[in-house]
């Protein structure tokens, strides 16, 4: 059996791994070094203490730089060892706390034993150094804290320490421009780095969903080549099984049943040739998706035909009338779209065999079109579709009213767009929310549906989404996951030409992406049952 | 279904067979095929009934006491592997021989089947006269052989022995072990 853990992982999810290791990496090779660094100071100073002749409070300060370094190589090692036990966030912690208490403290005691020099002012340097560390192995909070701790600790050292007799009457007359100056600093180090940041965490987040996406859909590919290789050979067998058994005693039937079990035999291998071709076209599918004619279509017939051809079609062993199921239609008899109409009745075709397939019989199928106008970019727009479609139309305006009212319209460059929105919408099983990510993709089926007898071949969505993609629509799926509660497949295409070309236009130069609320107009719909 | 053999071409399964044969396959196209070929190429001696899911097949069992089971591993509600387990775990159908047919085709599938207790594992498509040869090896285990199995089977139970092979006692003795005899066979 297929077991397969297939879970699409948010961006954020995916973002959190990565800077993870990101941030796991830096701390190991840092730590050793700071470790470093401090043992060697700490031993220069223990030197010339031996060494030089220094007395007094100098002397006091030697001793307390020596104190305070052996406290932050403790410290830091302290760090290390969480560091191995995996606990990052207390290894940040320790390794960012300890070198701002240490580029504080060591200010603080040069300047109450010897006083405010010169060799002070360089001392205020690591403050900023901080902060890039805090950058470095933090995140964007990381980076304000550190900085407004720094400025405190800014402050608070210019205040109370006291300067040396000859550079006092200078550091009365400049400490409010050093103070202001080393603040201002402080504060362009957090600037950049949380640029830094900012830009690093969406090229991550943009590699690693990539690669997670890779990663899933290669599995979902084997799992998929092995429910294939199923689905070959048990029609493949039957038509052995009749061949052979006739190859043996080939006068074992009379005439007539001879020829009826041959014409059954060729509808196996009919069947067999359909699914072989159809998992070889899709090779081909990308490159004949963009070829196709648009053309101002009347929605309601081309929905009759998809209708139709759900009910016709050989679908292997789940042959499912659709007379059997309540199949609720509204589509406003003078709706038109901009569309090619074989490539909208595949569409449907697909959408409505997917509903059939994927619920249980007796459960209801609805189905409607209606015009929406959408003044956001198409790929963020969110239908506002009601739960239950059988609603009266005349709430969708009131919904959509409203929303647009909400809506905050500063983004510029979103043109209108008058579009034909499609619901189709089944009350079966649903979709783990989240597999939706994959759903569109090429030889995608889900775990669930490999393990069951639910024929498939992985294409269906995939080609609905070429094909809307390639008209200028947009093809999505909303569902729960919950049993019962079904799922929704919205379709939006263009509704007259002049949309369609916008939206190829966009298409070509589709390089703006962001966030923005909707504003949306419904027209209302006139309610109609055709089927 | 609108197979047209269902009804008119296949030789109905003769009343006075010997021997009952269980077919458990969730597509009713390869049923009727392997009924065909059981009834046109067998010794006349097997009577065939089938069942088109595990659960469906397991209330079969206990209606017909059948000589000789065949199992699909990718069925609804109750697959092959499940099938076999429940069947070995109930002393009224753990002598029952059972062959498993299945379009898994990797070895850990094959072994995965053996371990469950199936007698033999076939892989989709397999030839009928093979399908034959693994039913008539089944059903011409003598009554004594049987009785035997049952009480291999108690025996292993009560002592819990692990080491022994847990399945010698659904072998023949004269059947070589399945080590050379289909489970790491490659097709």
């Amino acid at each position: 059996m297929i077991e397969l853990s297939l879970t699409a992982r948010t961006e954020r999810e995916i973002l959190h791994d990565y800077e993870r290791q990101r941030r796991f990496a830096l701390l190991r090779a840092m730590t050793p070094a700071f470790i470093l660094i401090a043992t060697l100071v700490l031993v220069v100073i223990g030197v010339a203490l031996v060494l030089l002749p220094v007395t007094g409070l100098a002397r006091n300060g030697m001793i307390a730089t020596i104190i305070l370094l052996a406290g932050t190589d403790v410290v830091l090692i302290a760090g290390l060892l969480a560091l191995r036990r995996g606990w990052l966030n207390l290894a940040t912690g320790l390794v960012a706390g300890i070198s701002a208490i240490t580029a504080a403290m060591s200010l603080a005691i040069w300047g109450s034993s010897v006083g405010i020099d010169l060799f002070a002012m360089i001392e205020l340097t690591p403050f900023s150094i901080v902060v890039v560390m805090a950058g470095l192995v933090g995140s964007r909070w990381a980076i304000i804290w550190a900085t407004l701790l720094m400025n405190v600790a800014t402050v608070a050292l210019l205040f109370v320490l006291m300067p040396t007799v000859s550079v006092a009457p200078l550091w009365y007359q400049e400490r409010p421009l050093i103070l202001a100056v080393s603040l201002i600093y402080q504060w362009l180090f957090t600037v950049i780095m949380i640029v830094i940041w900012r830009t690093f965490a969406r090229t991550l987040i943009e590699i690693g969903t990539a690669y997670e996406r890779a990663k899933q859909l290669e599995s979902l590919k084997d799992a998929f080549i092995s429910s294939v290789n199923h689905e070959l050979r048990t029609p493949l067998m039957t038509m052995l099984t009749y061949m052979e058994t006739l190859r043996e005693r080939p006068n074992a039937l009379p005439t007539a049943q001879l020829v009826s079990v041959l014409e059954h035999v060729c509808e196996v291998g009919e069947n067999l040739s359909d699914l072989v071709k159809s998992i070889l076209s899709a090779r081909h599918i990308d490159q004949d998706a963009v070829h196709f004619t648009a053309k101002e279509v009347l929605v309601r017939p081309v929905v009759e035909t998809a209708i139709r051809l759900v009910d016709a079609p050989r679908m292997g062993t789940d042959r499912v009338p659709v007379q059997q199921r309540d199949l609720h239609v509204s589509v406003p008899e003078t709706l038109q779209v901009w569309c090619d109409p074989i490539r909208l009745q595949q569409i449907l075709t697909n959408l409505f065999s997917n509903a059939l397939k994927y619920s249980n019989p007796g459960t209801p199928i609805e189905m409607r079109a209606r015009n929406v106008t959408i003044t956001t970019p198409l790929e963020e727009w969110e239908s506002d579709e009601p739960i239950q479609l059988s609603e009266s139309s005349g709430n969708i305006s009131q919904r959509s009213a409203r929303k647009g009212g909400m809506s905050r319209g500063w983004r510029r460059g979103a043109p209108t767009l008058s579009m034909v929105e499609f619901v189709v919408r089944d009350y079966g099983e649903g979709i783990p929310p989240d597999q939706i990510p994959l759903l569109f993709n090429r030889f995608v089926r889900l775990p669930r549906d490999l393990a069951s007898s639910i024929s498939g071949n992985g294409l269906g969505l995939y080609l609905c989404r070429l094909y809307t993609e390639a008209m200028g629509g947009r093809i999505w799926v909303k569902s729960s996951g919950v049993e019962g509660e079904g799922s929704i497949f919205y379709l939006l295409l263009p509704a007259d030409a002049a949309t369609a070309a916008l939206r190829q236009q966009s298409n070509q130069q589709s390089a703006t992406a962001a966030t923005a609320t909707t504003t949306i107009t419904a027209s209302p719909a006139t309610q109609q049952v055709v089927a | 279904m609108s197979s047209p053999s269902s009804s008119s071409s296949s030789p109905s399964p003769s009343p006075t067979g010997k021997y009952t044969i269980l077919l458990v396959d969730d597509n009713p196209d390869l049923l009727e095929s392997i009924r065909f070929a059981i009834s046109t190429l067998g010794d006349g001696d097997l009577r065939v009934e089938t069942a088109t899911d595990g659960a469906h097949g397991l209330e079969r069992v206990y209606e017909l006491h059948p000589d000789c089971v065949v199992v699909d591993v990718k069925m609804p509600n109750m697959n092959g592997y499940q099938m076999v387990l429940a069947l070995r775990g109930d002393p009224e159908t753990a002598s029952i021989p059972l062959v498993l047919l299945s379009a898994l085709v990797q070895d850990h599938d094959q072994a995965a089947g053996m371990l469950a207790g199936a007698d033999q594992y076939l892989t989709k498509p397999t030839p009928p006269r093979k399908i034959l040869e693994a039913i008539y090896r089944c059903i011409r285990l003598t009554e004594q052989e049987r009785q035997q199995r049952l009480e291999n089977l108690a025996t292993q139970r009560l002592e819990g022995d692990d080491e022994k092979d847990p399945f010698s006692s659904f072998r023949r003795k004269d059947e070589p072990p399945p080590t050379t005899d289909g489970i790491w066979q490659r097709r």
